[in-house]
């Protein structure tokens, strides 16, 4: 007879208890097609390189950032979250139901174009067969719907599963979602109290300004409303403008250029290593 | 009836509608758990109603919206304004009540209240006439006339969560909120509770209890498309033009093809 530390053990034993039964349930899904999927359950120090490339390509990606944030956070506090990851490779169809949803008129010419135009995207790599990706869908849907059978709610990332994907943690797919649970506390990946403080409120208002606009515009009759950006707004004018951003374009080449080298390296000494 | 379609938009439309009265069916069930939830005893303590429909919402929702000047803490009322979007934009309101906590408590001398291995925490902080509890009269100016029994409280909380636990297994949004509760009380609903809990119920795409933007009374979804309505049909005035003559330059390029 023993007794255990009931949340150092959910946190660790049970997490992970969960994170397989859902990769089984990811495995016994439905299909609508014959599709192969793969899984594999990411863990503690492991995640580190994930926090460190999503941070990178969260430099162009607020909503990225968040993720990166909210697993570094969980991390540092000696909380690992378990990232499970379910993947599939879609770059080919041996379905012959010459069905047209690629694009192609059969699967044959389908397997030709992809096999020659294989490539990555900014998240995932395509060409792709419909059926494989619909039946990835539903299999990870079926993972995440197993965690909340167990009252774990968890979240559906294309971030972490992107991170996971580019280091190589799920060879040989063409598409990963990352499905996070814990740290064992309520709202972790909804709202994310731990994201407070990261924005300030000045932050988040020139957010909405540029993304809701039209609540922050004037009367528009003139053709350039001003923009109601403080209450003095009808004496200091501003307006929006629509234009290029060099600045932009060149941070995001460099982000690029970043998560490359990153990767390249990551993989050479994970090579090494193994 | 050969088909029903769905869809969540535009709110309240023939669509909405229909998919409104599946969620409404869900939540149905959860009041049902919160009766079977495992309670001190088995005593019957829970009352519940089932809130729907834009008016009411709505009532419910000017309600929080009042009652988050209630207090002057910045916290509490963004915490209400906010919550109070929420009810408007859930498919139906769960309201949970306790009718024991105030005037019959558990009477086993538990603690909970007041530490003490007797019930003499509650009784001597209210009203009595003989050792019975006039929960009518008020003690204090707060929102909730209290003290109330901690027991009661608990089960009221187990209620909450049979009914939490439903909405997970019917896959639809449900979040607990005391501000729904509070409100709906004053307005009403559950007269015989002195504590109430409000589980929104929802089944949209995105979960309209979490996720949300800062001052989002103002910056909810429904404003957003109120001030494209404000904008947009001064726009259609502002360069003028006649789709029946077109613009000069492609309607030449046409003659002259």
């Amino acid at each position: 007879m023993a007794i255990y530390d009931g949340n150092k053990m959910a946190a660790t034993e049970g997490l992970l208890e969960v994170a397989r039964l859902c990769a089984l349930a990811a495995l016994k899904a439905p299909r609508v097609g014959r599709t192969e999927i793969k899984t594999a359950i990411v863990t503690g120090d492991d995640l580190w390189p994930v926090v460190e490339v999503l941070e990178i390509i969260g430099e162009g990606s607020a909503f990225i950032m968040g993720d990166a944030i909210a697993v570094r956070k969980a991390l540092e506090a000696g909380t690992p979250p378990v990232l499970l990851l379910v993947g599939v490779d879609a770059s080919s169809s041996e379905l012959a139901w010459n069905c047209g949803a690629c694009g192609f008129s059969s699967c044959g010419e389908f397997n030709a174009y992809a096999k020659k135009n294989l490539g990555p995207g900014t998240l995932f790599a395509g060409p792709s067969c419909a059926w494989k990706i619909l039946d990835h869908a539903v299999a990870s849907n079926w993972a995440a719907a197993a965690a909340w059978q167990y009252n774990v709610p968890n979240r559906m990332q294309a971030s972490t599963g992107v991170g996971a994907y580019l280091l190589g943690y799920l060879e040989g797919c063409t598409m990963c979602v990352g499905i996070t649970m814990g740290p064992p506390a309520p709202m972790v990946y909804y709202d994310r109290p731990i994201m407070r403080d990261v924005y300030t409120e000045d932050d988040i208002v020139e957010m909405l300004q540029r993304n809701i606009p039209s609540i922050f515009e004037g009367f528009p009759g003139d053709g350039r409303p001003k923009i109601r950006h403080s209450p003095n707004w009808f004496t200091e004018w501003r307006f929006t403008k629509v234009e290029r951003d060099p600045e932009l374009e060149a941070k995001a080449a460099s982000i690029a250029e970043r998560v490359q080298k990153y990767v390249a390296e990551f993989r050479a000494k994970r090579q090494q290593s193994s | 009836m050969p088909s029903i379609y769905y869809d969540e938009w535009p709110r309240y439309s023939p669509p909405d509608q229909a998919r409104r009265e599946n969620t409404l069916a869900a939540a149905k069930m959860m009041l049902n758990a919160a009766f079977t939830a495992p309670m001190m005893g088995g005593i019957p303590q829970i009352e519940g109603a089932l809130i729907w429909g834009y008016e009411d919402q709505e009532k419910i929702a000017r309600k929080m919206e009042e009652l988050a000047r209630a207090n002057k803490g910045k916290r509490w009322q963004e915490m209400f304004k906010t919550e109070a979007v929420m009810v408007r934009e859930a498919d139906a309101v769960v309201l949970l009540g306790n009718y024991r906590a105030a005037d019959t408590p558990m009477d086993a001398g538990c603690g909970l209240c007041g530490g003490q291995p007797n019930c003499d925490f509650l009784y001597n902080r209210r009203t009595c006439v003989g050792g019975v509890i006039d929960h009518t009269e008020l003690q204090t100016e707060n929102l909730i006339n209290g003290p109330l029994c901690m027991c009661r409280v608990s089960d009221l909380g187990e209620a909450v969560g049979g009914a939490m636990t439903v909405a997970t297994r019917l896959l639809v949004d449900a979040r607990p909120f005391m501000s729904v509760g509070l409100a709906a009380l004053k307005l009403g609903y559950l007269r015989r509770s002195e504590i109430a809990v409000g589980i929104l119920v929802a089944s949209q795409a995105k979960s309209p209890f979490v996720d949300v933007l800062p001052y989002y009374h103002m910056f909810s979804l429904d404003r957003a498309v109120d001030n494209l309505r404000r904008t947009y049909v001064v726009l259609r005035q502002v360069f003028w033009y006649d789709y029946r003559t077109g613009f000069r330059s492609r309607v030449k390029k046409e003659e002259e093809e």
